[in-house]
């Protein structure tokens, strides 16, 4: 009796797996898509081909298809993270300021990550100052190599002296008490790297075309600032003014942590507090400044129509899940096109399949543009102004790129990360992209986690050009 | 592929027990078994089975040859070509680049890298495959006149890569004859259960908690705190990670009607270096006693001859765990210990309390994790001296900070985690089965037994989805 018991339930969990295979074989998604709570691709069914079984490959994407294409994976991969969550102490304002979200992004690269680092002093207070100039020479320094999550916030150590600069391209967070943190610290050669690319894609451009390039942090570092007032004043980034030094005629720098200050300062709801992207209203700001800068006229923000969807638990929320986070869950504002509107996924430069252009059914950051469609994506604004865009971006780039429609006839986009662009699927170079559609602008807009040290910037960017 | 893998769990298990009971005989389930565990091995890349296969072959027909031939010259030779080819193809795909390379690091020469691959439980098959001709040679067991029983015997998947090291004597009547009762049935699955549930919910966590503490070489400095801490988790998921997959191979291969040796039992209980290696890794230890040390004349040659043989012994199993400097101090180092306690602290030992010992035993433990951890040597000396409260500074030692924030963090996520974890390395089923004695309590607690069992599959399987490749860390070995 006690063996038959036994022997009928672990019988069960036989048949039980077997039939859960067989379903994933049979109904589980084939297609890769996006995971917004886990930031990356899910693995879609692979491609069978002798070369792939005898080198493993095939092996190894299908098991990642497997577990990619489990049902209900988020709720389940939820499931297991609250379930984590249940040991944690940390409370939400711990969670939602202290946590980068570099990590979240692909290749959360060394050089450039947060530091915790001691006090500056004589830092602006508030208002941001002018800084010293600095220097353009490569300046050695000792940097850490390790990618794990950092936490701003924690305790400094005698060590972060050593490879922390007093002077150079920085970010920095404005105190109260007239000092300053510093947050991100850029080399003078990712910047140079950087404007290297932006010039050459000027050059691609015809004449009467630009580039506009906006780095801009993450929610965390908003959060810290904006929920710790009595400690913290402003932030402050100098790195765009050596980067417009080398700025070629018809690249524009924006300085996106100064356009955002006021708005933040004054409680607006630019960033999310669940999850590290900014919101249509931090987009719309950066998007206004550019469109200002070319005189063109723009648009109010009220004047697109918004579908709001509340409840939005995101990435701060998926990496720390709590009850108190829970409570702070965020609205989806998803903004409405002034013109019909067609969004297309785009292959092989030319290969097109038309998809929704948002999906105001959901309500996390997907519905903006359905997330990052790879290689390209088009969109047919509607509009008739004889002009057309690129958009480079990562997925900051899907909430910013609506406020660009009614200005281009086509706005295209396309995001270099690693495992989001491959020259092969997208059938030729950007520079064949833009050749082959007449692109006469391009925007840049970067989150500091996919910041200037990273593969993206310093590797791709002037790599897929050609 | 690994246990704790979908494509495992999902298809690949199911359907082999499937087409493994769906016939009686012996011969069809060998030979599913045989073509699973084929597919099993060489589902990273097909091209690994064919070292396997080459040792496999050589050690058959070498061992027939031994069993035929009746000079002892000859059996010896041929003994002596089985060892060679064996150990030959262990030492090019697993030392070849190691030697050339500490060769150049003598000449004074700049490290140059052999691009050789390590086939994966390498280490594994090649002793088991030894464990055979040497007993056949021995006259302990019979040559196996069938190349696919032997083959099985090798390939044996349950085993194959990652142990226990199952000596071909234990295991060589159930090859030819086994059946698998309802009580083997559901033992076994229910003993899968425990090593997925230790390898997911334990050993993954600890190991991902370890990733979030600060470790030498990174660019921070380590603290105190940090680095007892980030040592403890270590040696939390080493432990959970190899006795997870013994777990589940002696569970697999009691449904398939084999009867493994235990490869654990609860180490770090251990009050001593001598009974921690009774308990860490049983088969491996076997192993080396069995066929180096009782072969290098064991202790029947006064203490110092015993204490040579001892350190080549350990010597030799540091270096068996990996081709680098690092896994050969880890084994020097418990040479060291076992030879202190053996001829200096024999008496003493026995009268120190046990908590005393304990303690004593369970850091020494975790120093040598430390030691096993690192291939830098240098991180290993950062890390060892964090932990007596040191840092190296520019101006040479300094006192290391108590705690640092990477610490502090994992303290605030995971809180009493740790040692939830520590707590199921301690012999708790066993303490709990004590407690139900009858028949009525004996039944109640199966039941709840398999509750609970049904309830950590699932969670395993829940777990799983959101971990990406995890592989066993003694694969590498």
């Amino acid at each position: 009796m006690k063996h038959k018991f036994s022997f009928k339930v672990t019988l069960w969990w036989v048949l039980a797996l077997l039939f859960l295979g067989v379903s994933l074989l049979v109904f589980g998604e084939k297609d890769a898509r996006q995971s917004l709570m886990e930031n990356r691709m899910l693995a879609g069914f692979p491609r069978l081909s002798l070369r792939g079984v005898f080198s493993g490959d095939f092996m190894t994407e299908f098991e990642n298809y497997l577990s990619d294409s489990f049902f209900s994976r988020s709720e389940l991969v939820a499931l297991s993270e609250d379930a984590l969550g249940l040991f944690s102490r940390r409370n939400a304002e711990d969670v939602i300021t202290q946590d980068i979200g570099g990590a979240i992004e692909d290749e959360f690269d060394a050089r450039s990550e947060p530091t915790a680092a001691p006090d500056e002093p004589d830092a602006a207070p508030a208002a941001p100052t002018p800084l010293p100039a600095p220097t353009p020479e490569p300046v050695k320094r000792e940097y850490p190599v390790y990618s794990e999550r950092v936490s701003l916030g924690s305790a400094v150590n005698e060590r972060d002296t050593a490879y922390t600069p007093l002077s150079g391209y920085n970010f920095w967070m404005l105190k109260t008490d007239g000092t300053r943190q510093l947050v991100y610290d850029y080399t003078p050669k990712s910047i140079e790297t950087l404007m290297a690319g932006l010039n050459a894609f000027r050059a691609a451009l015809p004449e009467d075309g630009a580039v506009h390039f906006a780095l801009v942090p993450v929610a965390q570092s908003a959060n810290w600032w904006t929920r710790n007032t009595d400690k913290f004043c402003g932030w402050l980034s100098n790195a765009e003014e050596y980067m417009e030094a080398l700025a070629d005629d018809g690249v524009y720098i924006y300085n996106a942590p100064a356009i955002l200050a006021e708005g933040l300062a004054n409680g607006e709801y630019l960033y999310y507090r669940t999850d590290h992207h900014w919101t249509p209203r931090g987009a719309y700001k950066v998007a206004s400044a550019m469109l200002q800068r070319q005189g063109l006229p723009v648009t109010s923000f009220q004047d697109y129509q918004y579908k709001v969807n509340t409840g939005y638990l995101g990435s701060i929320y998926t990496e720390n899940p709590s009850a108190a986070l829970k409570a702070m869950a965020d609205d989806i504002e998803i903004p409405s096109s002034l013109a019909p509107v067609h969004s297309y996924v785009v292959h092989n430069l030319t290969a097109s399949r038309e998809i929704a252009y948002m999906r105001e059914d959901w309500s996390n950051y997907l519905a903006y543009l359905q997330g990052t469609q790879t290689p390209w994506r088009r969109i047919v604004s509607g509009a008739s102004t004889g002009r057309k865009a690129l958009v480079i971006a990562d997925s900051f780039g899907n909430c910013f790129a609506p406020y660009l429609l009614p200005y281009y006839d086509e706005v295209h986009m396309v995001d270099l990360r690693k495992g989001n662009f491959s020259i092969e699927e997208a059938g030729g170079s950007v520079g064949d992209y833009m050749s082959l559609y007449g692109v006469d602008d391009v925007y840049v807009v970067l989150s500091t986690a996919s910041g200037l040290n990273y593969n993206f910037t310093q590797k791709y960017l002037l790599q897929y050009l050609r | 592929m690994v246990f704790s893998s979908m494509t495992f769990l999902l298809i690949f298990f199911p359907l082999l027990l499937i087409l493994y009971f769906c016939r009686r005989q012996i011969a069809w389930r060998n030979g599913v078994l045989l073509a699973a565990s084929l597919v099993f091995y060489g589902w990273s890349g097909p091209v690994w089975l064919l070292p396997m296969l080459l040792s496999t072959l050589v050690n058959y027909a070498c061992a027939l040859k031994i069993a035929g031939a009746k000079r002892k010259r000859a059996r010896r030779g041929l003994l002596a070509a089985a060892v060679a080819v064996s150990l030959g193809l262990l030492f090019y795909f697993k030392y070849a680049n190691f030697a050339f390379n500490a060769v150049r690091g003598l000449l004074g020469l700049g490290r140059v890298e052999l691009g050789i691959t390590l086939p994966i439980g390498i280490s594994f098959y090649t002793f088991q495959i030894l464990t055979y001709t040497v007993d056949v040679y021995r006259g302990k067991c019979k040559a196996q006149k069938r190349f696919g029983r032997l083959l099985l015997y090798v390939s044996c998947f349950p085993q194959l890569i990652a142990g226990p090291i199952v000596q071909y004597s234990d295991i060589a009547a159930e090859i030819g004859r086994r059946q698998t009762t309802m009580e083997d049935f559901s033992g076994g699955m229910r003993r899968f259960a425990v090593g997925l549930g230790k390898k997911v919910l334990l050993a993954n966590i600890c190991g991902r908690i370890l990733e979030e503490t600060a470790l030498a070489g990174r660019g921070a400095p380590l603290s105190f705190f940090g680095a007892w801490l980030s040592a403890f988790l270590y040696a939390l998921q080493l432990y959970f990670d190899f006795s997870a997959y013994s777990d589940m191979a002696i569970g697999i291969g009691r449904v398939l009607g084999f009867h493994y040796k235990e490869n654990f039992n609860y180490p770090y209980l251990s009050r001593s270096a001598t009974e921690f290696w009774r308990r860490w890794h049983i088969s491996l230890g076997s192993f080396f006693r069995e066929y180096v040390y009782i072969p290098l004349g064991g202790n029947r040659h006064g203490a110092a001859r015993t204490a040579l043989n001892l350190m080549i012994v350990w010597a030799l199993t540091g270096l068996w765990h990996g081709a680098s400097w690092n896994f050969v101090l880890w084994g020097l180092y418990y040479g060291a210990l076992l030879l202190i306690e053996r001829f200096l602290l024999r008496r003493v030992l026995e009268k120190i309390p046990g908590g005393i010992r304990w303690t004593a035993t369970f850091i020494l433990t975790l120093a040598g994790w430390v030691i096993f951890y690192y291939t830098d040597l240098s991180a290993v000396g950062e890390h060892l001296l964090a932990m007596i409260g040191l840092a190296r500074g520019a101006s040479g030692l300094a006192r290391a900070a108590f705690i640092d924030g990477a610490a502090l963090s994992v303290l605030e996520k995971y809180t009493v985690y740790p040692l939830v974890a520590f707590v199921c390395a301690l012999p708790v089923a066993p303490w709990v089965k004590e407690r139900f004695r009858g028949k009525r309590q004996e039944r109640r607690l199966n039941i709840a037994t398999t509750v609970l069992l049904t309830l950590l599959m699932a969670a395993s399987v829940v777990f799983l989805i959101g971990q990406s490749y995890n592989p066993f860390i003694y694969f590498r070995f």
